[in-house]
């Protein structure tokens, strides 16, 4: 059945579209099996990499008309399998949708194509003295599309918010093949903010064709510094001693030894390998309050036991230590084979009694895990590290992060802060959700998209994914409740 | 037959192994050339080492795969690109061995025709005419008509050797100098010597300037490096051996060479010859001539040209060297010079045979770093390799001026 509509669709598809769009060749839509979360993979029927806007259009429609399921997919750097292909239907990817169409230096605001990448926005306006603020680590990479989708932040965040804060508009391919703009070119638009809901929506609401950034003028004074700390602890009671005297940092992140070992071996930034943590602080702002600032978090560094502080001396320097955070995700791979990063958040008050939990599920496990994360929001980023050649480790990864997850949960906290439910967490939704609060939704996603043919199975559990995990079967909480069943 | 496949099944593992360690976070997909002009998956590092992991897996190569690795520069921008340390370099050296398995005796043949008309066109003729008549026999044969589809581009490329002034190899050479500080060999390089003598007369110039005595030993072939980029093994082996006899001259303290790409082959000898006795210490004595001068407190006087120029990093020194300061602080010393990188990814699209392999990528390639060159508004550029210059000076033709920084550097020295 579902192959000869995958024909007709191709056929059609031939005719509208460059043939170097189409790819057809079972070896060449493997690459695209997974995005960064590489436990989840799967083969797409067909690959679609429109060479324009109207290529999208064109395509997305005539996939909507043949009724086969369809996933959009940036830059595949997800972490939570939100571009996981769907096996039986289309991946429609936009990394060739990489033109800023327009620059508007007066008014702050730049519209982009989805495909464009993170960091390549923010380098185009430097000459405006202007940047795109949401940085996300893998900013050298991931597309601003992606980023509309996952609401990412990045280390900023803490300061200047989530992508929802640097996102005007959007233009929007409905499921139903209509396209709209949603929200306005000022901050504060009429009716319903249906933009904010499909910002963080995870590609289920439709695709985006087209996105209106808000830039920010660069700072005028910036300080950048480590400060290492012989416990985590430490360094996490520095975290809210610093927010607690109402200093808002521009970043604070943290990472632990081994993440700070991992880092070093991939960049050679000048780590201090020995320190059992540190943290890299930022100021920015106005010259003057940069240099109050900086000396009360100094202060408040040397109270809470720092050994020692590097100050970036200059750009290159302030680069180097920005390089080697934004490294850690990847450069866990020195140290392990592969990993499952989790992306949980808590109150910063709990953030000591949390990383001793995760500490004791480390050594319990015998897995390492390494730690760095956005530490002014409480935004945690284990990396439950594995070796998949080693029968059964990926299991006993997938469960140890999951215990992170319920410990997460247990303090208050939040089961994603930036990565996404996508397919990795979605049946750990119930956990978060009521029944009411996921048909609630169910009914919002409904409207958008009544024939759930757009990423299905990502973000909202159904009992269908969360009995089918490949390989395992894993019980789906409504299952065990007696509410769902497998299908 | 059989050792073949047994080195098959060896090369599958290692292919497997070095694999492993991508996250598939795509941090490298910026660094390529590649993905940089077609944004597509399988042409960038990520893909390629996809398809790869998946051929260990099946233990078969397929078209695809070996459209992909063939369509890869060999640039290894993706390799410091790379926070989690996949040897990108490693991987494509065994994929390119790999995907020859298989390919059609045509192609092949075809192939080892091209390496065989650029690197032997020293021992050929030394002249740049001959060279060009036996690259053109070359291009007309019907044999490679399926490889070159696109004919115009070699022809550039043999169009654009042919303004340069053909002069001839250098042959036998010692300039000795008194109270000498070192004592080097010179690799004069197979197409350097041919289309760019003046690259190896300031290379002399600069060393001795510098109190440093060259040997240039007469007879010299190719470095091996065209046929490691066309996966023939043991061809790159036989050159490596040659050379190791040619230039392993006693009581020298370095092997220099200016051609970024003959150095990352040369130090790569240890490598490919497997650990044969000689191989590595031959390698370890290789340097860039800009590197080399980088060791030394400069004792030339270079006279002021206040000027900015256009610094371009040759892939082949920058990512497989890893020689990246050196340049820049040795054209330092010229009081006034002022240096810039262009912006967006870094390769020209040389790499090698590529321009005459993949015609069409290369020029994509190619066109890209041209506007961003033309962008920088700049009419000198300079860069170590002579294969880029080649490239660039037949995408940029009278705009911008190419030179050698060691021709640079000898321009600037006071008499
Ligand atoms: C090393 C590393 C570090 C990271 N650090 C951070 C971080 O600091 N903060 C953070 O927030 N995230 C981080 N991420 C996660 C990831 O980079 C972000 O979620 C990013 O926004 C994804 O962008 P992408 O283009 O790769 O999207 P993809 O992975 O391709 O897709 C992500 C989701 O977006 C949807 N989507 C993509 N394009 C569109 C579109 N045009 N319209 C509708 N839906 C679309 C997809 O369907 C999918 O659900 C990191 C990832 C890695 C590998
Ligand atoms: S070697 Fe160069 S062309 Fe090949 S994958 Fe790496 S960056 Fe791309
Ligand atoms: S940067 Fe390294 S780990 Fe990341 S996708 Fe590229 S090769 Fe793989």
């Amino acid at each position: 059945m579902a192959a000869s509509r995958i024909d007709i669709l191709i056929d059609r598809l031939r005719s509208s579209v460059e043939r170097s769009s189409l790819i057809l060749e079972a070896a060449e839509r493997q690459a695209y099996s997974c995005d960064g979360l590489t436990s989840h993979r799967a083969v797409p029927k067909l690959v679609i990499v429109p060479a324009s806007r109207e290529e999208l259009i064109a395509s997305v429609r005539a996939v909507i008309d043949v009724d086969l399921p369809w996933v959009a997919r940036g830059a595949g750097t997800g972490l939570s399998g939100g571009a996981l292909p769907d096996e039986e239907g289309v991946l429609v990817v936009t990394s060739r949708l990489k033109a800023i169409l327009e620059v508007d230096p007066i008014s702050r605001i730049a519209v982009v194509e989805p495909g464009v990448v993170n960091l390549e926005l923010s380098k185009a306006v430097l000459p405006h003295g202007l940047y795109f603020a949401p940085d996300p680590s893998s900013q050298i990479a991931c597309s601003i599309g992606g980023n509309v989708a996952e609401n990412s932040g990045g280390a900023h965040c803490f300061k200047y918010g989530f992508t929802t804060h640097h996102v005007l508009a959007l233009e929007l391919l409905l499921p139903t093949g209509e396209l709209l703009w949603l929200g306005s070119e000022g901050m504060d638009g009429p009716g319903p903010d249906l933009r904010g809901v499909v910002i963080g929506s995870e590609g289920t609401l439709g695709i985006v064709t087209r996105v209106v950034c808000r830039l920010l003028p660069l700072p005028e004074a910036r300080r950048t510094f480590l400060a290492y700390f012989d416990s985590v602890a430490a360094a996490a009671e520095a975290v809210s001693d610093v927010v607690s005297r109402g200093i808002t940092p521009a970043a604070i992140e943290m990472m632990d030894h081994l993440a700070i070992a991992a880092c070093e071996i991939a960049t050679g930034a000048g780590l201090d390998t020995t320190a059992q943590s540190c943290l890299l602080l930022e100021l920015d702002g106005e010259a003057d309050e940069v240099a109050q600032e900086f000396l009360s978090v100094r202060a408040l560094m040397d109270l809470h036991g720092s050994s020692h502080v590097w100050e970036a001396a200059n750009e290159e320097e302030r680069a180097l230590m920005w390089l080697a955070r934004k490294a850690a995700f990847a450069a866990a791979g020195r140290v392990a084979p592969a990993y499952i990063v989790q992306d949980g958040v808590v109150p910063r008050s709990a953030l000591p009694r949390v990383l001793e939990g995760i500490g004791r599920l480390g050594v319990e496990s015998g897995l390492s895990i390494l730690n760095v994360f956005h530490a002014g929001d409480g935004n945690l980023h284990p990396l439950v590290t594995y070796d998949p050649s080693i029968e059964g480790q990926e299991a006993l990864a997938e469960e140890v992060a999951a215990k992170i997850l319920t410990l997460c949960l247990e303090e208050g906290g939040s089961l994603t802060g930036e990565h996404g439910i996508g397919v990795d967490k979605v049946c750990h939704m119930p956990e978060m959700f009521t029944a009411d609060d996921l048909t609630t939704f169910e009914r919002l996603r409904g409207a958008f998209d009544p024939s759930g043919m757009c990423n299905r199975g990502k973000l909202l559990p159904t009992p269908r994914l969360c009995g089918e995990r490949p390989g395992r079967y894993q019980p789906h909480p409504l299952e065990e409740a007696g509410l769902g069943e497998r299908w | 037959m059989g050792t073949k496949s047994q080195s098959l099944t060896e090369e599958f593992d290692a292919i497997a192994e070095l694999s492993a360690t991508c996250v598939h976070c795509g941090f490298c997909l910026a660094a390529c050339p590649t993905y940089s002009v077609t944004s597509m998956e399988n042409d960038s590092p990520r893909g390629r080492i996809w398809l790869l992991a998946q051929a260990a897996r099946t233990k078969e190569v397929n078209d695809s795969l070996r459209l992909h690795i063939d369509r890869c520069i060999g640039c290894e921008a993706c390799v410091p690109a790379c926070p989690s340390g996949v040897r990108y370099d490693d991987l494509i050296d065994r994929a390119r061995r790999v995907v020859n398995v298989g390919r059609s005796k045509r192609e092949l043949l075809g192939r080892s025709v091209v390496v065989a008309s650029f690197s032997r066109a020293q021992r050929f003729g030394s002249l740049v005419p001959s060279a060009q008549a036996l690259a053109r026999g070359v291009v007309k044969s019907s044999l490679l008509r399926p490889q070159l589809p696109r004919l115009p581009r070699v022809q550039a490329l043999l169009e654009q050797a042919a303004t340069i002034e053909p002069q001839r190899s250098m042959g036998t050479f010692t300039s000795l100098v008194p109270n000498e500080r070192a004592r080097v060999v010179m690799l004069t390089g197979c197409i350097a010597s041919v289309f760019f003598e003046e690259v190896n007369a300031a290379t002399v110039k600069v060393l001795n300037a510098e109190g440093i005595s060259v040997i240039v030993p007469k007879e010299q072939g190719c470095c091996g490096a065209l046929a490691s980029h066309a996966g023939q093994h043991r061809p790159a082996q036989r050159a490596a051996r040659a050379l190791i006899a040619a230039l392993d001259l006693p009581g020298i303290d370095a092997v220099v060479t200016n051609s970024a790409g003959c150095g990352a082959m040369m130090k790569d000898y240890g490598e490919l010859l497997e650990h044969e006795i000689g191989s590595d210490a031959f390698s370890g004595r290789v340097v860039d001539v800009m590197e080399f001068l980088d060791r030394f407190k400069s004792v030339i006087r270079y006279r002021p040209m206040p000027r900015e120029i256009l610094y371009h990093e040759p892939c082949h020194l920058a990512f497989a060297q890893g020689v990246r300061s050196a340049g820049p602080s040795v054209l330092g010393r010229i009081p006034g010079l002022k240096l810039r990188l262009t912006e967006g990814p870094n390769c020209c699209g040389a790499g090698g045979l590529y321009s005459a392999t993949q015609p069409e990528l290369a020029h994509q390639v190619g066109e890209a770093k041209r506007d961003a060159i033309l962008e920088a508004g700049i009419d000198l550029l300079v860069s170590g390799n002579p294969g880029c210059a080649i490239q660039l000076n037949s995408l940029l033709g009278d705009r911008v001026n190419i030179l050698h920084p060691i021709v640079l550097l000898s321009r600037a020295i006071e008499s």
